[in-house]
């Protein structure tokens, strides 16, 4: 009597066995990475209308970054700096540049440039610069080393497991108020401790709670 | 007398609506429900049933689904900088700017909360005298006003647009220019020309129209408005006050007495009435005192509501009270003028004990009281309570009179008699709107269309625009400069916060643009108050835009003798009036609590608000008393036609709402809806227009029959969704309904004698904490840092509905639509639950209370222990918040809260907001999450703002907010200061924490050991145990 199934599929149950696993873990390790913020939105970084170079701004000529995002201290939104701001020194440097032609309009028009927005959170969280940035977190702990970026992109995911991670234990990415914008600072290497430092006022106590950030 | 009965044994009963207190059977039905009918089911469109919509959605997830996986990346968004960033602006922080507006009769300064040049939401100044930091519902309303998208935008000939393009502030000069010319050729010196204002008392207009009257010396200056206070001026007049006006004084006020008169509801200064009449009740504490409230009128209003003693007393019927009151008070040794005296002794009264003890109590506060009668009532009729309170020594003390800033003018009666002699063949109309709001006998459409040339301006292509030869737009107050004064004299400038959104004018503009001058209206506005600048004007005109009050007031308060002369004259000759009866009925038309006299009728989050005492959204009905409506044989519902006997035969068919304080054989309705000449997208199919029934100048008429008609209309009330004080035990059935304490009020001798309110309303408790046995929830109950709660005073809320306005304005809520509102799916975060108490068949008997209830933030919340997804949890703070977008729409939570405070979004009701009403996007917070179809929002605490200033205290260095810090927008809005908010767990004693320690304070269903963060202040009434107890608690 012939055999109803061939032979080999008696090695099935073993393919299965071991291949079934296999498969199950790579889907879940693939979309666990390629479909969370760390691939999707990190290293996204659009062409700007103006090719402004933040590397020769804030890296090459030192510029602070709170001469152009002035907002920042004060107030929710680091604000990107109006056009007043560049032609205060552009209509004296590289004044005749065809690079900064859309910036030398806009200045006559008063129509604004439309910068692409990077770092985009969803509309139900909310973020405040300013309670960051006065409690000592350093520029570059969210937004990498933008003073060694020709074209700005997203350095970090963005994503409320990124956020938390930080909230709960945020002491490796503070540094001395006066450091904020030295994007290069690293509180390890210099061994600063913001329990010793005389200048903090209050605590590190970050929200960890849902209306901490969503309402 | 099985439920006087069961009242016995459970204590007071509070009830919802006749249904409720009658048992039916359909109401037990409803009450086994969580929810009432249609709150939980699923609305699908017509013609596709309930399977087949399953399907679509289910496919078109699954589209979705392949779609907007995790491959895709966000929308690619814009960032558009300012080109020159305004002064001062800094991005995402809000911008205040002070100024005023008028409000139902009341002018009151404001603060105007801007996000980069969006007025977003609008408070009171604290440093307005009659505002001091509140404001009422219009007010709070008004800045969607701006946002409307109905608002006219062009100008119009005849009734159409003279272009179809969008029209620039060019084209309107040009236009305004034409008509200009065209009423200097036609009016030559205005021998026959008129012009229509509204009560606006601004200096600066009236210097325009000075000049008006200049340039066309025989102009006639009329005014028309709801808030105009006719019989008081004629009172006053007859009195010897020439162009006088009486500015109440509450604050001194210990006992009131009302006469058919709303001082805390929507007649004259109500936010500083509140604000000064709750100063003396929210005091009230085991041996402290409180004011005492009397009030006599024909159907309830927000005064009526927190009286300590009511009268349902026909309208036609206050005079003849008024006048054995003053004969009361002579008995008593109280001298008042000899004809008033004599008249008085000849009225019998049927409420003799009533009015003595009233005339008890304002004797022996001599000085400390105040007697008001309302704006419909006669002269002669203000003439008596002024007379009596000058008897009483009040006027000085709790009454002043006041000169007026309104400009002499004629009523509109007499301007439409000029109009129908011939008298007058021009008219220019500004901002009022006489086509819909004039006395229906008057036939103001027809007569405004026999003129020569009539022009209007207005904020709506309204009645009176399409009826006459032009009419031009006119701009928000948050978009043009002007001024205005107050009742106390308190003058402040009007300040734009926006440029006009559409081309248009304001009204100095339009008058200077028609004396041929085109001058802005800051120019005006400048030219007015340079003489009164002490020094410099540069730097006193910034101080008053700052500070929103100009120093110097403007007008005196008269301290004349009054001269009784002329009111006894108009004394002779007045007789009882007939008592109405069911054929022959009497009217009473009131102006709306939600849309005033039809102004604010396109306003979507006023027609939303359930009116005080009927909880009516979208529409107003005939509202009579339960006794009424049986001896007439009809019900809620029902449709009636009213027929007003004499001449005019005037009809109007209306829905019926069945609801008690209404005086017997009285058939009230309020003015302002059923607006079919006006094209509103939101007014459209709203109400009735009772203006239909308005005759002479009277807004309550006699000998009316009203007849039940075939049909029936479905009236959306709130009354019945929520919470109820009965408890129904679905084993035991109807018998077991027992009151669970939901509502606590007490009288001031009550409370006296039981400070603890132990006695009271132990009952209702679970008793000390430690003795929760069956609690099964581990408790969070932290302590240490900012620990949120909130009380709220029952015995000062006056159940205005400025705290559900407030926060509808803040948190972004939107606005459902009558439909849905019929299926319970109302959004407000704050709703105000109004009981009744008292017998039916009693009318005097009756009592309302109010109870604001929101999300009482439950330290072991019911709802959190549901949540399959965990998007309801408790904050460290005791807040109990929601993630929106974790949330999946199972509702459990709802189903789970027991005070049944929880929203659902059955649909992307903001999306078709913003999409009915495009400009409404523009209002939104930006600080608040705009929630998407599919999940559950309720009150947050004004989550926002806690972080907000929890972010700037942080900034300084502080971990904990100082008391006061963060003030909820329904705490800030309140004119009667009733809700606090603040930090439990402060070291220094905060105001709330102080307030947790009254013994009035106490938890709604506290049985059920949730442990709410807000609790409620119980209320006290201040009853005369003079009165016998049919006519007391």
């Amino acid at each position: 009597m012939t055999p109803i199934f061939p032979k080999w599929t008696n090695h099935i149950p073993t393919v299965v066995a071991v291949g079934a696993p296999v498969v199950l873990v790579s889907v879940v390790l693939f979309v666990w990475y390629f479909f969370s913020p760390k691939w999707t939105d990190v290293g996204y970084s659009p062409k700007q209308p103006v090719a402004f170079s933040h590397q020769l701004h804030a890296g090459q000529m030192g510029m602070d970054c709170r001469y152009c995002h002035s907002t920042v201290e004060r107030a929710a939104f680091a604000a990107i700096p109006p056009t007043e701001t560049c032609m205060g020194c552009h209509s004296m440097v590289q004044a005749k540049s065809p690079k900064l032609q859309l910036v030398r309009d806009s200045y006559k028009t008063g129509e604004p440039i439309e910068w692409v927005k990077v770092h985009m959170l969803p509309d139900h969280a909310h973020f405040n610069h300013s309670i960051h940035v006065n409690s000592g977190v350093n520029c570059a702990s969210c937004h990498g080393r933008i003073d060694q970026m020709k074209v700005v992109g997203q350095a970090q995911p963005l994503s409320m497991g990124w956020c938390l991670e930080c909230h709960r234990n945020p002491t490796p990415n503070l540094v001395p108020k006066n450091q904020v914008t030295n994007l290069g600072y690293n509180p390890a290497k210099e061994g600063y401790d913001p329990e010793k430092d005389p200048h903090r006022l209050r605590g590190v106590n970050p929200p960890q709670h849902c209306s901490g950030c969503h309402y | 007398m099985q439920s006087e009965n069961n009242q016995e044994k459970s204590g007071k009963k509070y009830w919802r609506s006749l249904e409720e207190l009658a048992e039916s059977p359909d109401m037990l039905a409803k009450m086994k429900n969580e929810f009432p009918s249609g709150a939980a089911e699923l609305e699908v469109t017509p013609g596709v049933d309930r399977r087949s919509f399953l399907g679509i959605i289910g496919a078109s997830a699954a589209f979705a689904g392949m779609t907007t996986t995790g491959c895709i990346r966000k929308p690619r968004e814009k960032i558009l900088p300012y080109n020159k960033r305004p002064e001062d602006l800094v991005e995402g922080k809000p911008q205040y700017y002070a100024s005023v507006g008028r409000f139902g009769g009341s002018v009151f300064g404001l603060l105007v909360t801007s996000y980069e040049g969006r007025p977003t939401k609008i408070d009171g100044n604290p440093s307005h005298p009659m505002s001091l930091g509140a404001t009422n519902t219009f007010a709070q309303a008004s800045v969607l006003d701006v946002y409307d998208p109905d608002r006219s935008q062009s100008v119009l000939q005849n009734g159409n647009a003279i272009s179809s393009a969008r029209m620039s502030m060019k084209a309107l000069n040009k236009s305004l220019a034409e008509a200009a010319a065209k009423l200097k050729e036609i009016a030559g010196t205005g021998d026959k020309l008129a012009l229509l204002i509204e009560a606006e008392p601004s200096p600066t207009l009236n210097s325009v129209i000075k000049n008006f009257k200049e340039q066309f010396p025989g102009v006639k200056v009329s005014i028309h408005d709801a808030a105009m206070r006719w019989n008081e001026a004629e009172a006053l007049r007859l009195l010897g006050f020439k162009n006088a006006q009486l500015l109440t004084r509450l604050e001194n006020a210990d006992v009131i007495a009302a006469f058919d008169a709303d001082p805390l509801g929507i007649e004259g200064d109500v936010v500083r009435n509140s604000k000064m009449f709750a100063t003396k009740r929210r005091s009230v504490d085991e041996n402290g005192t409180m004011s005492r409230v009397y009030v006599a009128e024909p159907a309830f209003t927000n005064t009526g509501a927190v009286a300590d003693h009511r009268l349902s007393i026909r309208a036609s019927a206050i005079g003849e009270t008024l006048l054995a009151l003053a004969a009361a008070l002579a008995a008593q040794g109280v001298s008042l003028p000899q004809e008033i005296v004599t008249r008085g002794q000849q009225v019998v009264p049927t409420n003799a004990s009533w009015i003595k003890a009233l005339a008890t109590d304002l004797r022996l506060n001599k000085g400390r009281s105040l007697l008001l009668v309302g704006q419909n009532q006669k002269a002669w009729i203000h003439g008596i309570a002024f007379a009596i309170n000058d008897a009483l020594s009040n006027v000085g003390n709790t009454l002043e009179v006041r000169t007026s800033v309104l400009p002499d003018a004629i009523p509109l009666s007499q301007l439409a008699s000029l109009m129908k002699r011939g008298s007058i063949d021009t008219l220019v109309t500004v901002d009022a709107n006489p086509v819909y709001t004039a006395p229906a006998d008057l036939k103001f459409e027809e007569l405004i269309k026999t003129l020569k040339f009539s022009l209007h301006l207005g904020y709506h292509a309204d009645e009176t625009a399409l009826a006459s030869t032009m009419h031009f737009p006119k701009s928000h107050f948050l978009e043009q400069w002007g001024d205005l004064v107050s009742t106390d004299g308190t003058a402040a400038i009007v300040q734009p916060v926006i440029e006009p959104l559409f081309a248009s004018l304001s009204e100095l503009s339009f008058l200077s643009g028609l004396m041929g001058v085109e001058k802005s209206s800051y120019d005006l506005v400048q030219s007015t108050w340079k003489s009164e600048a002490s020094m410099n004007f540069e730097s006193s005109w910034r101080r008053w835009l700052h500070d929103g009050v100009i120093s110097s007031k403007v007008g005196n308060t008269l301290t004349d003798q009054p001269n009784f002369a002329g009111l006894s004259q108009q004394l002779t000759g007045i007789g009882a009036s007939p008592v109405p009866t069911a054929s022959q009925m009497e009217l009473l038309l009131t102006l709306d609590r939600s849309v005033y006299d039809g102004r604010y009728a396109n306003n979507a989050w006023l027609q939303e608000i359930p009116d005080t005492v009927t909880k009516l959204t979208w529409d107003n009905a005939v509202m009579v008393s339960p006794k009424t409506a049986k001896e007439k044989g009809i019900k809620t519902g029902d449709f009636v036609e009213i027929t007003i006997q004499g001449g005019s035969q005037t009809k109007l068919k209306a829905a019926v709402f069945v609801v008690p304080g209404v005086a017997e054989n009285t058939v009230a309705m309020a003015l302002g809806y059923g607006r079919a000449g006006f094209n509103g997208r939101v007014s459209t199919g709203t109400g009735f227009n009772a203006y239909s029934l308005l005759t002479g100048d009277s807004h309550s008429a006699l000998g009316v029959t009203v007849s039940k008609v075939p049909g029936t209309y479905e009236l959306a009330t709130t009354q019945e969704h929520g919470v109820s004080d009965y408890q129904y035990d679905t084993e035991v059935g109807a018998e077991a309904l027992k009151t669970r304490g939901v509502m606590r009020e007490v009288t001031l001798a009550t409370f006296r004698n039981d400070p603890t309110l132990e006695k009271s309303f132990k009952k209702f408790e679970l008793g000390k904490k430690e003795n929760h046995r069956t609690l099964l929830w581990k408790q969070p109950n932290e302590t240490r840092g900012n620990q949120w709660g909130m009380t709220i005073d029952l015995n000062s809320c006056t159940g205005c509905n400025a705290c559900t306005a407030a926060c509808q304005a803040e948190n972004n809520i939107s606005v459902v639509g009558k439909k849905r509102v019929l299926m319970s799916r109302e959004m407000h975060w704050i709703r105000i639950d109004r009981y009744f108490t008292g017998n039916v068949d009693n009318p005097d008997s009756i009592q309302a209370s109010f109870q604001p209830l929101a999300c009482a933030h439950c330290e072991t919340a019911p709802c959190e222990q549901v949540c399959p997804v965990a998007a309801t949890v408790h904050g460290i703070e005791g807040t109990n918040d929601i993630a929106y977008n974790r949330c999946i729409g199972t509702r459990y939570c709802a189903n789970n809260c027991p005070y049944k405070v929880r929203r659902f979004n059955y649909f992307n009701y903001s999306k078709e907001n913003d999409e009915e009403n495009p400009l409404y996007a523009m209002q939104k917070n930006p600080r608040v999450t705009v929630r998407f179809r599919g999940v559950i929002e309720k009150c947050s605490y004004c989550i926002q703002r806690v972080n907000a200033a929890r972010i700037e205290a942080k900034v300084r260095g502080e971990e904990i907010l100082q008391d006061g810090a963060v003030i909820t927008a329904c705490q800030q809005v309140c004119p009667t200061e009733a809700i606090t908010f603040g930090n439990l767990a402060d070291e220094v004693d905060s105001k709330v924490k102080q307030l947790k320690a009254s013994p009035r304070n106490y938890a709604v269903l506290s049985e059920l050991a949730l442990l709410p963060r807000t609790t409620f202040l119980t209320k006290v009434r201040n009853t005369n145990p003079e009165l016998e107890p049919s006519t007391q608690l």
